[in-house]
Protein backbone atom coordinates (compact mmCIF):
# COMPACT_ATOMS: atom_id res chain seq x y z
CA UNK A 1 0.00 0.00 0.00
CA UNK A 2 1.29 3.28 -0.70
CA UNK A 3 1.28 6.40 1.44
CA UNK A 4 1.51 9.76 1.05
CA UNK A 5 1.89 12.80 3.36
CA UNK A 6 0.17 16.47 2.85
CA UNK A 7 -0.01 19.39 4.89
CA UNK A 8 -3.74 19.59 3.38
CA UNK A 9 -5.89 16.96 1.44
CA UNK A 10 -9.30 17.96 -0.13
CA UNK A 11 -12.00 15.41 -0.81
CA UNK A 12 -14.00 16.15 -3.71
CA UNK A 13 -12.54 18.05 -6.84
CA UNK A 14 -16.08 19.72 -7.61
CA UNK A 15 -16.65 23.73 -7.04
CA UNK A 16 -16.03 23.95 -3.57
CA UNK A 17 -12.66 21.15 -3.39
CA UNK A 18 -11.23 23.36 -6.15
CA UNK A 19 -11.34 26.92 -5.03
CA UNK A 20 -10.57 25.79 -1.19
CA UNK A 21 -7.27 23.37 -3.00
CA UNK A 22 -5.93 26.33 -4.90
CA UNK A 23 -6.08 28.96 -2.30
CA UNK A 24 -4.62 26.84 0.07
CA UNK A 25 -1.85 25.26 -2.44
CA UNK A 26 -1.12 29.35 -3.13
CA UNK A 27 -0.34 30.38 0.44
CA UNK A 28 2.26 27.51 -0.10
CA UNK A 29 0.84 24.44 1.77
CA UNK A 30 1.39 21.25 0.14
CA UNK A 31 -1.98 20.38 -1.09
CA UNK A 32 -3.61 16.96 -2.96
CA UNK A 33 -7.05 17.04 -3.72
CA UNK A 34 -9.22 13.71 -4.45
CA UNK A 35 -11.92 12.88 -6.31
CA UNK A 36 -13.88 9.55 -7.63
CA UNK A 37 -14.81 10.88 -11.19
CA UNK A 38 -11.94 11.00 -13.90
CA UNK A 39 -12.34 14.48 -14.25
CA UNK A 40 -12.16 17.76 -12.61
CA UNK A 41 -15.22 20.13 -12.21
CA UNK A 42 -17.95 17.61 -10.03
CA UNK A 43 -21.44 18.60 -11.58
CA UNK A 44 -20.66 21.42 -13.21
CA UNK A 45 -19.35 19.57 -16.75
CA UNK A 46 -22.88 18.50 -16.91
CA UNK A 47 -24.26 21.94 -15.74
CA UNK A 48 -24.20 23.48 -19.76
CA UNK A 49 -26.36 26.27 -19.24
CA UNK A 50 -25.78 29.70 -18.39
CA UNK A 51 -25.82 31.85 -15.59
CA UNK A 52 -22.79 30.77 -13.48
CA UNK A 53 -20.28 33.36 -12.27
CA UNK A 54 -21.97 36.10 -12.12
CA UNK A 55 -21.29 37.17 -8.49
CA UNK A 56 -17.65 35.66 -8.48
CA UNK A 57 -16.33 37.06 -12.35
CA UNK A 58 -18.83 39.50 -12.78
CA UNK A 59 -19.80 37.38 -16.23
CA UNK A 60 -22.40 34.43 -17.06
CA UNK A 61 -20.77 31.66 -17.96
CA UNK A 62 -22.06 27.98 -18.63
CA UNK A 63 -21.07 25.33 -16.25
CA UNK A 64 -18.12 23.71 -18.13
CA UNK A 65 -16.87 27.07 -18.14
CA UNK A 66 -17.14 28.09 -14.29
CA UNK A 67 -15.20 25.16 -13.78
CA UNK A 68 -12.65 25.87 -16.47
CA UNK A 69 -11.56 28.94 -14.70
CA UNK A 70 -10.07 26.93 -11.63
CA UNK A 71 -9.20 23.34 -13.42
CA UNK A 72 -7.06 25.43 -15.65
CA UNK A 73 -4.94 26.61 -12.65
CA UNK A 74 -5.39 23.80 -10.78
CA UNK A 75 -3.51 21.73 -13.57
CA UNK A 76 -0.63 24.82 -13.43
CA UNK A 77 -0.56 24.92 -10.20
CA UNK A 78 1.78 22.31 -7.61
CA UNK A 79 -1.70 20.66 -6.28
CA UNK A 80 -1.24 16.89 -6.64
CA UNK A 81 -4.69 15.74 -8.24
CA UNK A 82 -5.82 12.29 -7.85
CA UNK A 83 -8.46 11.00 -9.94
CA UNK A 84 -10.68 8.01 -10.25
CA UNK A 85 -9.96 7.61 -6.59
CA UNK A 86 -12.87 7.14 -3.73
CA UNK A 87 -11.93 8.23 -0.04
CA UNK A 88 -13.54 5.39 1.83
CA UNK A 89 -12.87 6.56 5.90
CA UNK A 90 -10.74 8.57 8.09
CA UNK A 91 -8.92 8.68 11.01
CA UNK A 92 -9.16 12.52 12.24
CA UNK A 93 -9.31 12.31 16.13
CA UNK A 94 -5.33 12.88 15.95
CA UNK A 95 -3.01 15.18 14.94
CA UNK A 96 -1.42 14.04 11.62
CA UNK A 97 -4.58 12.52 10.06
CA UNK A 98 -5.14 9.72 8.07
CA UNK A 99 -7.70 8.97 4.52
CA UNK A 100 -7.78 5.68 3.27
CA UNK A 101 -8.57 5.71 -0.45
CA UNK A 102 -9.34 3.25 -3.27
CA UNK A 103 -8.01 4.29 -6.86
CA UNK A 104 -7.86 2.75 -9.94
CA UNK A 105 -4.38 3.66 -10.15
CA UNK A 106 -2.89 3.43 -6.81
CA UNK A 107 -4.51 0.63 -5.78
CA UNK A 108 -5.24 1.20 -2.07
CA UNK A 109 -3.35 4.29 -1.43
CA UNK A 110 -3.23 6.49 2.55
CA UNK A 111 -2.92 10.14 2.58
CA UNK A 112 -1.49 11.64 5.78
CA UNK A 113 -2.11 15.35 6.30
CA UNK A 114 -1.92 17.86 8.69
CA UNK A 115 -5.57 19.69 7.90
CA UNK A 116 -8.61 17.67 6.13
CA UNK A 117 -11.02 20.25 4.16
CA UNK A 118 -14.45 17.74 3.42
CA UNK A 119 -16.09 18.91 -0.27
CA UNK A 120 -18.20 16.14 -0.97
CA UNK A 121 -20.82 18.07 -2.37
CA UNK A 122 -24.39 16.33 -1.79
CA UNK A 123 -26.71 14.08 -4.16
CA UNK A 124 -29.87 13.77 -4.87
CA UNK A 125 -33.09 13.18 -2.97
CA UNK A 126 -35.03 9.99 -5.06
CA UNK A 127 -37.82 7.99 -5.32
CA UNK A 128 -37.39 6.46 -2.42
CA UNK A 129 -37.14 9.60 -0.29
CA UNK A 130 -40.81 9.98 -1.36
CA UNK A 131 -42.46 6.54 -0.71
CA UNK A 132 -44.21 6.89 -4.29
CA UNK A 133 -46.80 3.53 -4.56
CA UNK A 134 -46.45 1.59 -7.58
CA UNK A 135 -44.18 -0.27 -9.58
CA UNK A 136 -40.99 -0.48 -10.49
CA UNK A 137 -40.04 -0.24 -14.19
CA UNK A 138 -36.90 1.20 -15.81
CA UNK A 139 -37.61 4.92 -16.72
CA UNK A 140 -37.49 6.38 -13.16
CA UNK A 141 -34.60 8.80 -13.19
CA UNK A 142 -33.43 11.76 -11.13
CA UNK A 143 -32.67 15.18 -12.89
CA UNK A 144 -29.41 15.16 -12.54
CA UNK A 145 -28.74 11.83 -13.69
CA UNK A 146 -30.69 12.87 -16.92
CA UNK A 147 -28.55 15.73 -16.96
CA UNK A 148 -25.11 13.45 -17.08
CA UNK A 149 -26.59 10.92 -19.18
CA UNK A 150 -27.95 13.53 -22.22
CA UNK A 151 -24.71 16.63 -21.48
CA UNK A 152 -21.75 13.98 -20.75
CA UNK A 153 -22.50 10.68 -22.17
CA UNK A 154 -25.15 11.53 -25.22
CA UNK A 155 -28.06 9.54 -24.13
CA UNK A 156 -32.08 10.40 -24.33
CA UNK A 157 -33.42 8.97 -21.14
CA UNK A 158 -37.22 9.30 -22.86
CA UNK A 159 -39.43 10.34 -24.98
CA UNK A 160 -42.40 11.40 -23.22
CA UNK A 161 -41.59 13.04 -19.50
CA UNK A 162 -42.97 13.85 -16.29
CA UNK A 163 -41.69 15.57 -13.83
CA UNK A 164 -41.72 15.09 -10.22
CA UNK A 165 -40.45 18.78 -8.22
CA UNK A 166 -39.65 22.43 -9.37
CA UNK A 167 -36.72 22.67 -8.31
CA UNK A 168 -33.97 24.53 -10.31
CA UNK A 169 -32.38 21.32 -11.73
CA UNK A 170 -35.95 19.73 -12.63
CA UNK A 171 -36.74 23.35 -14.63
CA UNK A 172 -33.28 23.38 -16.62
CA UNK A 173 -34.31 19.76 -17.53
CA UNK A 174 -37.20 20.67 -18.66
CA UNK A 175 -36.00 22.96 -21.09
CA UNK A 176 -33.24 20.84 -22.10
CA UNK A 177 -35.20 17.25 -22.93
CA UNK A 178 -37.66 19.80 -25.00
CA UNK A 179 -34.40 20.98 -26.83
CA UNK A 180 -33.46 17.72 -27.39
CA UNK A 181 -36.86 16.79 -28.83
CA UNK A 182 -38.73 14.64 -25.89
CA UNK A 183 -42.03 16.10 -24.76
CA UNK A 184 -42.38 17.17 -21.17
CA UNK A 185 -45.70 16.52 -20.49
CA UNK A 186 -45.77 18.47 -17.10
CA UNK A 187 -44.03 19.70 -13.83
CA UNK A 188 -46.05 18.56 -10.35
CA UNK A 189 -44.58 20.34 -7.54
CA UNK A 190 -46.42 19.70 -3.76
CA UNK A 191 -45.96 23.48 -2.32
CA UNK A 192 -48.19 25.93 -3.68
CA UNK A 193 -45.71 28.12 -5.10
CA UNK A 194 -42.27 26.62 -7.29
CA UNK A 195 -39.12 25.33 -5.95
CA UNK A 196 -36.93 27.14 -8.43
CA UNK A 197 -36.12 30.40 -9.74
CA UNK A 198 -38.53 32.63 -11.37
CA UNK A 199 -36.12 32.74 -14.44
CA UNK A 200 -36.17 29.47 -14.87
CA UNK A 201 -39.53 29.11 -14.19
CA UNK A 202 -40.43 31.69 -17.45
CA UNK A 203 -37.94 30.85 -19.40
CA UNK A 204 -37.42 26.51 -19.08
CA UNK A 205 -41.41 25.82 -18.41
CA UNK A 206 -43.79 28.93 -19.61
CA UNK A 207 -41.40 29.66 -23.08
CA UNK A 208 -42.45 25.76 -24.18
CA UNK A 209 -46.38 25.91 -22.15
CA UNK A 210 -45.21 23.26 -20.11
CA UNK A 211 -47.96 22.66 -17.43
CA UNK A 212 -46.84 23.16 -14.07
CA UNK A 213 -49.15 21.77 -11.31
CA UNK A 214 -48.80 23.20 -7.95
CA UNK A 215 -49.84 21.66 -4.84
CA UNK A 216 -50.19 18.43 -6.85
CA UNK A 217 -48.03 14.88 -6.05
CA UNK A 218 -48.04 11.66 -8.10
CA UNK A 219 -49.90 8.74 -6.12
CA UNK A 220 -48.61 6.25 -8.44
CA UNK A 221 -46.69 4.82 -11.01
CA UNK A 222 -47.51 2.46 -13.72
CA UNK A 223 -46.17 0.12 -15.89
CA UNK A 224 -44.84 -3.44 -16.27
CA UNK A 225 -41.00 -2.91 -17.58
CA UNK A 226 -41.09 0.54 -18.44
CA UNK A 227 -42.79 3.62 -16.68
CA UNK A 228 -46.71 3.89 -19.02
CA UNK A 229 -48.41 6.38 -16.66
CA UNK A 230 -48.64 8.39 -13.64
CA UNK A 231 -51.41 9.27 -11.59
CA UNK A 232 -51.61 12.80 -10.53
CA UNK A 233 -53.69 14.17 -7.76
CA UNK A 234 -54.26 17.63 -5.95
CA UNK A 235 -54.01 18.23 -2.25
CA UNK A 236 -56.55 20.41 -0.76
CA UNK A 237 -55.83 21.74 2.65
CA UNK A 238 -52.72 19.14 2.40
CA UNK A 239 -54.89 15.69 1.78
CA UNK A 240 -54.85 14.03 -1.42
CA UNK A 241 -57.97 14.43 -3.01
CA UNK A 242 -58.68 10.98 -4.28
CA UNK A 243 -61.38 12.26 -5.86
CA UNK A 244 -59.49 14.36 -8.50
CA UNK A 245 -57.20 12.06 -9.86
CA UNK A 246 -56.18 12.30 -13.41
CA UNK A 247 -53.56 9.89 -15.29
CA UNK A 248 -50.93 11.44 -16.90
CA UNK A 249 -49.13 8.73 -19.88
CA UNK A 250 -45.67 8.91 -20.09
CA UNK A 251 -42.19 6.83 -20.14
CA UNK A 252 -39.84 8.55 -17.86
CA UNK A 253 -40.36 10.19 -14.73
CA UNK A 254 -37.83 12.85 -13.53
CA UNK A 255 -37.08 13.76 -9.76
CA UNK A 256 -36.23 16.94 -9.00
CA UNK A 257 -36.94 17.03 -5.02
CA UNK A 258 -33.76 18.26 -3.18
CA UNK A 259 -30.52 17.42 -2.29
CA UNK A 260 -29.05 16.11 0.58
CA UNK A 261 -25.13 16.80 1.82
CA UNK A 262 -23.51 13.42 0.92
CA UNK A 263 -21.93 13.06 4.88
CA UNK A 264 -21.37 9.33 5.13
CA UNK A 265 -17.43 9.63 5.66
CA UNK A 266 -18.13 12.51 8.03
CA UNK A 267 -20.45 10.37 9.82
CA UNK A 268 -18.33 7.27 10.35
CA UNK A 269 -14.92 9.20 11.39
CA UNK A 270 -17.37 10.41 14.47
CA UNK A 271 -17.71 13.81 13.45
CA UNK A 272 -20.61 15.46 15.17
CA UNK A 273 -23.45 16.78 12.24
CA UNK A 274 -26.38 19.57 12.16
CA UNK A 275 -30.15 17.25 11.83
CA UNK A 276 -31.09 20.58 9.84
CA UNK A 277 -28.47 21.42 7.11
CA UNK A 278 -28.13 17.68 7.31
CA UNK A 279 -23.72 18.53 7.35
CA UNK A 280 -21.41 18.77 9.65
CA UNK A 281 -21.96 21.45 12.96
CA UNK A 282 -19.23 23.86 12.43
CA UNK A 283 -17.17 26.55 14.48
CA UNK A 284 -16.76 30.10 12.63
CA UNK A 285 -13.98 28.97 10.98
CA UNK A 286 -15.72 26.49 9.34
CA UNK A 287 -14.06 23.92 11.32
CA UNK A 288 -16.08 20.48 12.45
CA UNK A 289 -16.15 18.72 15.64
CA UNK A 290 -12.96 17.55 15.09
CA UNK A 291 -10.04 19.43 14.97
CA UNK A 292 -8.29 19.84 12.10
CA UNK A 293 -10.99 18.66 9.48
CA UNK A 294 -13.03 21.79 7.81
CA UNK A 295 -16.06 21.66 5.28
CA UNK A 296 -17.21 23.62 2.70
CA UNK A 297 -19.86 23.75 0.11
CA UNK A 298 -22.85 21.59 -0.27
CA UNK A 299 -21.27 18.91 1.80
CA UNK A 300 -21.55 21.15 4.12
CA UNK A 301 -25.47 22.89 3.52
CA UNK A 302 -26.90 22.84 0.07
CA UNK A 303 -26.26 26.24 -1.75
CA UNK A 304 -28.67 27.40 -4.62
CA UNK A 305 -25.34 29.26 -6.28
CA UNK A 306 -21.93 28.21 -7.31
CA UNK A 307 -20.79 31.25 -6.83
CA UNK A 308 -21.32 30.92 -2.95
CA UNK A 309 -19.72 27.72 -3.24
CA UNK A 310 -16.73 28.84 -4.27
CA UNK A 311 -16.62 31.89 -1.99
CA UNK A 312 -17.14 29.52 1.13
CA UNK A 313 -14.54 27.17 0.35
CA UNK A 314 -11.93 29.87 -0.32
CA UNK A 315 -13.04 31.34 2.97
CA UNK A 316 -12.60 27.85 4.89
CA UNK A 317 -8.77 27.57 2.89
CA UNK A 318 -7.54 30.60 5.01
CA UNK A 319 -9.11 29.34 8.20
CA UNK A 320 -7.07 26.03 6.91
CA UNK A 321 -3.97 28.12 6.46
CA UNK A 322 -4.44 29.82 9.77
CA UNK A 323 -4.88 26.85 11.96
CA UNK A 324 -2.10 25.03 10.36
CA UNK A 325 -0.08 28.36 11.05
CA UNK A 326 -1.02 28.25 14.83
CA UNK A 327 -3.05 31.45 14.69
CA UNK A 328 -6.48 30.34 15.62
CA UNK A 329 -6.01 27.74 17.96
CA UNK A 330 -7.24 28.80 20.84
CA UNK A 331 -10.25 31.57 19.65
CA UNK A 332 -13.06 32.05 21.62
CA UNK A 333 -16.46 31.20 20.75
CA UNK A 334 -19.69 31.94 20.97
CA UNK A 335 -22.82 30.23 20.53
CA UNK A 336 -24.87 30.60 17.01
CA UNK A 337 -29.23 30.11 18.30
CA UNK A 338 -31.79 29.37 15.41
CA UNK A 339 -35.25 31.67 16.31
CA UNK A 340 -38.29 32.30 14.86
CA UNK A 341 -38.88 31.97 11.41
CA UNK A 342 -35.49 30.43 10.00
CA UNK A 343 -34.64 27.13 9.26
CA UNK A 344 -30.74 27.19 9.92
CA UNK A 345 -28.19 29.43 10.04
CA UNK A 346 -24.46 28.53 9.70
CA UNK A 347 -21.83 29.10 10.96
CA UNK A 348 -22.79 27.68 14.50
CA UNK A 349 -20.56 29.86 16.14
CA UNK A 350 -19.02 33.18 15.96
CA UNK A 351 -16.01 35.26 17.45
CA UNK A 352 -15.16 38.70 18.32
CA UNK A 353 -12.68 40.71 16.65
CA UNK A 354 -13.58 39.57 13.01
CA UNK A 355 -16.09 39.88 10.60
CA UNK A 356 -19.09 37.42 11.05
CA UNK A 357 -20.45 36.13 7.98
CA UNK A 358 -23.42 34.09 7.93
CA UNK A 359 -25.76 31.78 5.74
CA UNK A 360 -29.06 31.06 6.13
CA UNK A 361 -32.82 29.92 5.11
CA UNK A 362 -36.15 31.44 5.82
CA UNK A 363 -38.55 28.55 6.41
CA UNK A 364 -41.43 31.21 5.60
CA UNK A 365 -42.08 32.99 2.29
CA UNK A 366 -42.64 36.64 2.85
CA UNK A 367 -42.29 39.90 0.70
CA UNK A 368 -40.93 41.61 3.40
CA UNK A 369 -39.45 40.63 6.73
CA UNK A 370 -36.56 41.77 8.92
CA UNK A 371 -33.86 39.68 10.20
CA UNK A 372 -33.13 40.45 13.89
CA UNK A 373 -30.08 39.77 15.70
CA UNK A 374 -29.72 39.76 19.46
CA UNK A 375 -26.71 38.90 21.81
CA UNK A 376 -27.77 37.85 24.85
CA UNK A 377 -31.51 39.02 24.83
CA UNK A 378 -29.89 42.81 23.60
CA UNK A 379 -30.43 43.80 19.97
CA UNK A 380 -27.26 44.32 17.63
CA UNK A 381 -28.49 44.29 14.13
CA UNK A 382 -31.70 44.25 12.35
CA UNK A 383 -31.52 44.07 8.76
CA UNK A 384 -34.61 44.55 6.38
CA UNK A 385 -35.07 41.65 3.23
CA UNK A 386 -37.42 42.73 0.15
CA UNK A 387 -38.31 38.49 -0.36
CA UNK A 388 -37.77 35.80 1.72
CA UNK A 389 -38.60 31.84 0.45
CA UNK A 390 -37.06 28.39 1.40
CA UNK A 391 -35.22 28.24 -2.06
CA UNK A 392 -33.52 31.29 -1.38
CA UNK A 393 -30.17 31.13 0.65
CA UNK A 394 -29.31 34.87 2.26
CA UNK A 395 -26.67 36.38 4.04
CA UNK A 396 -25.99 38.52 6.77
CA UNK A 397 -22.40 39.94 7.71
CA UNK A 398 -21.95 41.14 11.47
CA UNK A 399 -19.25 43.68 11.53
CA UNK A 400 -16.81 43.43 14.96
CA UNK A 401 -18.34 46.64 16.56
CA UNK A 402 -21.67 44.72 16.30
CA UNK A 403 -20.79 42.38 19.08
CA UNK A 404 -19.53 43.08 22.60
CA UNK A 405 -17.58 40.46 24.90
CA UNK A 406 -19.54 39.34 27.61
CA UNK A 407 -18.36 35.68 28.80
CA UNK A 408 -20.75 34.01 30.95
CA UNK A 409 -18.97 30.23 32.25
CA UNK A 410 -16.16 30.58 30.23
CA UNK A 411 -18.08 31.11 26.70
CA UNK A 412 -19.43 34.26 24.77
CA UNK A 413 -23.05 35.41 25.42
CA UNK A 414 -24.88 33.41 23.00
CA UNK A 415 -26.43 35.18 19.72
CA UNK A 416 -29.75 34.76 18.51
CA UNK A 417 -30.88 34.88 14.56
CA UNK A 418 -34.80 35.23 14.23
CA UNK A 419 -37.34 36.09 11.30
CA UNK A 420 -39.92 38.69 12.38
CA UNK B 1 -53.98 42.89 -26.88
CA UNK B 2 -52.96 42.59 -23.55
CA UNK B 3 -49.95 40.40 -22.24
CA UNK B 4 -48.65 39.86 -18.94
CA UNK B 5 -44.46 39.49 -19.08
CA UNK B 6 -42.49 38.53 -15.76
CA UNK B 7 -39.30 41.07 -15.67
CA UNK B 8 -36.04 39.00 -15.82
CA UNK B 9 -33.87 41.81 -14.94
CA UNK B 10 -33.75 41.10 -11.16
CA UNK B 11 -34.80 39.31 -9.00
CA UNK B 12 -38.26 40.85 -7.81
CA UNK B 13 -39.66 39.73 -11.06
CA UNK B 14 -42.17 42.23 -11.61
CA UNK B 15 -45.66 41.18 -13.10
CA UNK B 16 -46.10 43.61 -16.10
CA UNK B 17 -49.47 44.18 -17.87
CA UNK B 18 -48.51 45.10 -21.57
CA UNK B 19 -50.87 46.52 -23.84
CA UNK B 20 -50.65 47.77 -27.67
CA UNK B 21 -52.21 51.27 -27.51
CA UNK B 22 -51.55 51.55 -31.64
CA UNK B 23 -49.41 49.33 -33.61
CA UNK B 24 -45.84 49.51 -32.25
CA UNK B 25 -47.14 51.42 -29.35
CA UNK B 26 -47.03 50.10 -25.84
CA UNK B 27 -48.08 51.01 -22.23
CA UNK B 28 -46.58 49.28 -19.38
CA UNK B 29 -48.42 48.45 -15.82
CA UNK B 30 -46.69 46.96 -12.85
CA UNK B 31 -43.11 47.60 -13.57
CA UNK B 32 -41.38 48.93 -10.49
CA UNK B 33 -38.46 50.06 -12.31
CA UNK B 34 -38.16 51.81 -16.11
CA UNK B 35 -35.81 48.46 -17.08
CA UNK B 36 -39.04 46.50 -16.58
CA UNK B 37 -40.46 48.53 -19.52
CA UNK B 38 -37.69 47.73 -21.57
CA UNK B 39 -37.22 43.90 -20.67
CA UNK B 40 -41.19 44.18 -21.74
CA UNK B 41 -40.46 45.74 -25.02
CA UNK B 42 -37.95 43.22 -26.03
CA UNK B 43 -39.97 40.07 -24.91
CA UNK B 44 -42.86 41.25 -26.80
CA UNK B 45 -41.26 42.43 -30.06
CA UNK B 46 -38.64 39.94 -30.06
CA UNK B 47 -37.15 38.19 -27.68
CA UNK B 48 -33.93 35.62 -27.39
CA UNK B 49 -32.61 33.38 -25.65
CA UNK B 50 -29.15 31.71 -24.83
CA UNK B 51 -29.33 28.07 -26.01
CA UNK B 52 -26.56 25.55 -24.75
CA UNK B 53 -26.34 21.91 -26.16
CA UNK B 54 -23.68 19.57 -26.86
CA UNK B 55 -22.74 17.97 -30.55
CA UNK B 56 -20.92 15.06 -30.93
CA UNK B 57 -16.92 14.18 -31.41
CA UNK B 58 -14.86 11.82 -33.09
CA UNK B 59 -13.31 10.90 -29.80
CA UNK B 60 -14.97 7.85 -27.77
CA UNK B 61 -13.22 9.53 -24.23
CA UNK B 62 -15.27 12.68 -24.49
CA UNK B 63 -18.20 11.41 -27.36
CA UNK B 64 -20.22 15.07 -27.04
CA UNK B 65 -19.21 18.49 -26.03
CA UNK B 66 -21.26 21.47 -25.20
CA UNK B 67 -21.40 24.33 -26.74
CA UNK B 68 -23.82 27.83 -26.48
CA UNK B 69 -24.44 31.22 -28.54
CA UNK B 70 -22.19 33.83 -27.57
CA UNK B 71 -25.36 36.06 -27.40
CA UNK B 72 -28.90 35.65 -27.29
CA UNK B 73 -30.82 34.30 -30.16
CA UNK B 74 -34.56 35.50 -31.13
CA UNK B 75 -36.04 32.48 -30.22
CA UNK B 76 -37.17 31.90 -33.31
CA UNK B 77 -34.07 30.86 -34.68
CA UNK B 78 -33.38 28.47 -31.68
CA UNK B 79 -35.50 24.66 -33.49
CA UNK B 80 -33.59 25.61 -36.50
CA UNK B 81 -29.93 26.11 -34.77
CA UNK B 82 -30.48 22.96 -32.83
CA UNK B 83 -31.30 20.90 -36.07
CA UNK B 84 -27.96 21.87 -37.40
CA UNK B 85 -26.26 21.72 -33.81
CA UNK B 86 -27.10 17.90 -34.16
CA UNK B 87 -25.96 17.06 -37.65
CA UNK B 88 -22.11 19.09 -36.53
CA UNK B 89 -19.45 16.50 -35.57
CA UNK B 90 -15.78 18.45 -33.95
CA UNK B 91 -12.86 17.17 -33.49
CA UNK B 92 -10.87 16.86 -30.65
CA UNK B 93 -8.52 18.23 -29.32
CA UNK B 94 -10.31 21.06 -28.97
CA UNK B 95 -10.10 24.80 -26.73
CA UNK B 96 -12.98 26.40 -25.27
CA UNK B 97 -14.42 29.53 -26.98
CA UNK B 98 -13.76 27.91 -30.03
CA UNK B 99 -15.73 29.65 -32.65
CA UNK B 100 -18.31 26.39 -34.66
CA UNK B 101 -20.53 27.94 -36.26
CA UNK B 102 -20.33 31.56 -37.08
CA UNK B 103 -23.20 34.18 -37.60
CA UNK B 104 -26.11 31.62 -37.73
CA UNK B 105 -28.25 32.87 -40.42
CA UNK B 106 -27.39 36.48 -40.51
CA UNK B 107 -28.29 36.75 -36.65
CA UNK B 108 -24.81 38.11 -35.76
CA UNK B 109 -24.95 35.03 -32.93
CA UNK B 110 -21.97 32.29 -33.09
CA UNK B 111 -21.74 29.48 -31.31
CA UNK B 112 -18.71 28.55 -29.14
CA UNK B 113 -17.27 25.64 -27.40
CA UNK B 114 -17.76 25.77 -23.24
CA UNK B 115 -15.33 23.03 -22.66
CA UNK B 116 -11.57 21.94 -23.24
CA UNK B 117 -10.90 18.70 -24.18
CA UNK B 118 -7.97 17.30 -23.05
CA UNK B 119 -7.53 20.06 -20.41
CA UNK B 120 -3.92 20.81 -22.03
CA UNK B 121 -4.64 21.64 -25.23
CA UNK B 122 -5.25 25.19 -24.31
Amino acid sequence: MQEKNYDVIVIGAGAAGMASALKSAEQGLKTAVVDREPYLGGILPQCIHNGFGIHLFKEELTGPEFAERFIQRIVRSDIDVFLNTTATSMAVHQPIKQVNLCSSEYGVLQINARAIVLAMGCRERNRGNLGIPGTRPAGIFTAGLAQRLINIDGYLPGRRVVIVGSGDIGLIMARRLTWTGAEVLCVVEILPYPSGLTRNIVQCLNDYNIPLYLSHVVTRIEGKDRVEAVEITPLENGVPNYSKTFKVECDTLLFSVGLIPENELTQSAGIKMNPETGGPLVDTRLMTSAEGVFACGNVLHVHDLVDWVSDEAQRCATEVVNYLQGKTEKVLQGKVIVGSNLKYVLPNRYRLGKKNRFSMRSLVVRDKATLVVRQGGKLVRQVTLRHVKPAEMFHVELKPEDLVEVVDNGELLPIEFSLE
Amino acid sequence: MEQEIICLSCPNGCHIQVREVKPGTYSYQGAKCERGEIYAYEEITDPKRIVTAVIATNSDEMPYIPVKTDKPIPKKFIKPLLKKLYTQKVDIPVSAGKIIIENFENTGVNVVITRSFPIHSS
